[in-house]
C-alpha cells in the first residue's frame, strides 16, 4: 500500500495507459509517412528504420532523457515529436553543411586521390548548399501562398523560432484550442498545395 | 543557429504535420502493425524489468503484522467503514484490494492497521 502521488508515478500510470499496440501501429503509419515525404524531397536518407527511432523515441521517455508531461500531451504526439526532433537534427546537419577538413589525410594521399577526394568534397558541399537552398525556396513558397494569412505567417514565424509544442504556440499566439486548430488546417491546405504544384518549380529554381 | 538550420527544421515540422494529417485518414497496414505490436512487446518487457531492478534497489519496507488492540476490538463493519472515510480522504492511496466485502476480517483488519501506519509515518 503507498500513495502514488508522485510525477514519476503519474507519468508511469499514463504511460501504461497509453502505451498500446494501437497506439505505436498509428504512430508508425505517421513517422513512415513523415520519411517518405523527406527521402522523396530531400537528399536525406533514413540510416536507421521505423522501429529503430520509434524505440528510441520510447527509450529517451522512460530513461528521463526527455520530460513527459501527460497532463499537457497525449503520448503519441510526444513520441512523435521526438522522432521529429531526431530526424531534424540530421538534416540540419544537412543544411548546415562544413564537413570535418581531411588536410591531415590528404597529405598521405597520391595526387590522383587528392584529386578525386577534392572532387567528391566539392559535389557534397553543393549538394549541402543546395538542399539548404531548396528548404529557403519550399518556405518562401510556402510563405507566399499564406499571402496575408497573418495567422499562418505567425506560426511559421514560431516554427522559426524553435516552437512546435501545441501549447507553447497557443500560449505564444495568444490562440484558444479551437483558433489554433483553424490556423493548422489552413497551414497544412496551403501545404498540400504546396506538395502538388509548387515542389517541382522549387526544384527547377535549384537546377538553374 | 543558422539561417540554413532554421529553415531546415521548419521545412521538417510542416512535412510532419503533413504526414501526421494524411496518416490520420490512413489505416495502419497489417505489416505495420504487427511491427509495431513486436516492438510494444520488446520494449513492454525491458521496461518490466528496469521497474523489478529498480524494486530490487528500493525494496517495499514491509510492515510489522501487529494490529493494535482498538482495531482488534472493532466490528467488520466499522472496520470497513473506517476503510472506506481513509479511501475518500486520500484517494491516492492504494489498497492490495478494492472489494472489502469479500476480505476476511483479520485482512480486513490488517489493511485498516497498515493504512493507518503509512498515514501516521508520512506525517
Amino acid at each position: 500500500m503507498k500513495d502514488t502521488n508522485t510525477a514519476q508515478q503519474l507519468c508511469r500510470t499514463a504511460f501504461d495507459e497509453q502505451f498500446t499496440d494501437k497506439m505505436l501501429a498509428e504512430l508508425g503509419t505517421a513517422v513512415e509517412k513523415a520519411i517518405t515525404k523527406l527521402e522523396a524531397k530531400t537528399q536525406w536518407r533514413d540510416q536507421r528504420g521505423i522501429d529503430d527511432r520509434i524505440d528510441t523515441a520510447v527509450m529517451k521517455l522512460l530513461d528521463g532523457t526527455r520530460k513527459w508531461e501527460p497532463s499537457r500531451c497525449p503520448l503519441i504526439a510526444f513520441l512523435y515529436q521526438t522522432v521529429r526532433s531526431d530526424v531534424s537534427a540530421e538534416i540540419e546537419h544537412l543544411a548546415n553543411f562544413p564537413e570535418a577538413p581531411l588536410d591531415d589525410e590528404h597529405a598521405q594521399l597520391t595526387p590522383v586521390e587528392a584529386a578525386t577526394i577534392k572532387t567528391l568534397e566539392t559535389s557534397r558541399e553543393t549538394s549541402h548548399a543546395a538542399a539548404a537552398s531548396y528548404f529557403s525556396i519550399v518556405l518562401a513558397d510556402l510563405r507566399e501562398l499564406a499571402g496575408n494569412d497573418k495567422e499562418v505567417l505567425k506560426l511559421l514565424a514560431l516554427h522559426d523560432e524553435g516552437i512546435f509544442d501545441r501549447s507553447e504556440i497557443m500560449a505564444r499566439a495568444k490562440w484558444s484550442g479551437r483558433r489554433y486548430g483553424t490556423v493548422y488546417q489552413r497551414m497544412i491546405r496551403l501545404a498540400q498545395q504546396l506538395d502538388d504544384e509548387l515542389r517541382d518549380s522549387a526544384l527547377d529554381a535549384l537546377a538553374n | 543557429m543558422t539561417k540554413n538550420m532554421r529553415d531546415a527544421r521548419t521545412f521538417v515540422a510542416v512535412q510532419f504535420d503533413l504526414a501526421a494529417h494524411e496518416a490520420g485518414m490512413t489505416e495502419p497496414t497489417a505489416d505495420m502493425k504487427r511491427r509495431m505490436a513486436a516492438l510494444g512487446a520488446s520494449i513492454r518487457r525491458r521496461e518490466a524489468q528496469r521497474r523489478y531492478a529498480e524494486n530490487a534497489l528500493w525494496p517495499v519496507t514491509v510492515l510489522p503484522g501487529d494490529i493494535r488492540p482498538e482495531i482488534q476490538a472493532m466490528p467488520r463493519a466499522e472496520v470497513i467503514a473506517h476503510l472506506n472515510q481513509l479511501r475518500a480522504q486520500h484517494p491516492r492511496m492504494q489498497y492490495a484490494h478494492r472489494d472489502c466485502e469479500t476480505m476476511t476480517d483479520d485482512d480486513l483488519r490488517s489493511a485498516l492497521e497498515d493504512a493507518l501506519t503509512v498515514l501516521a509515518d508520512q506525517k
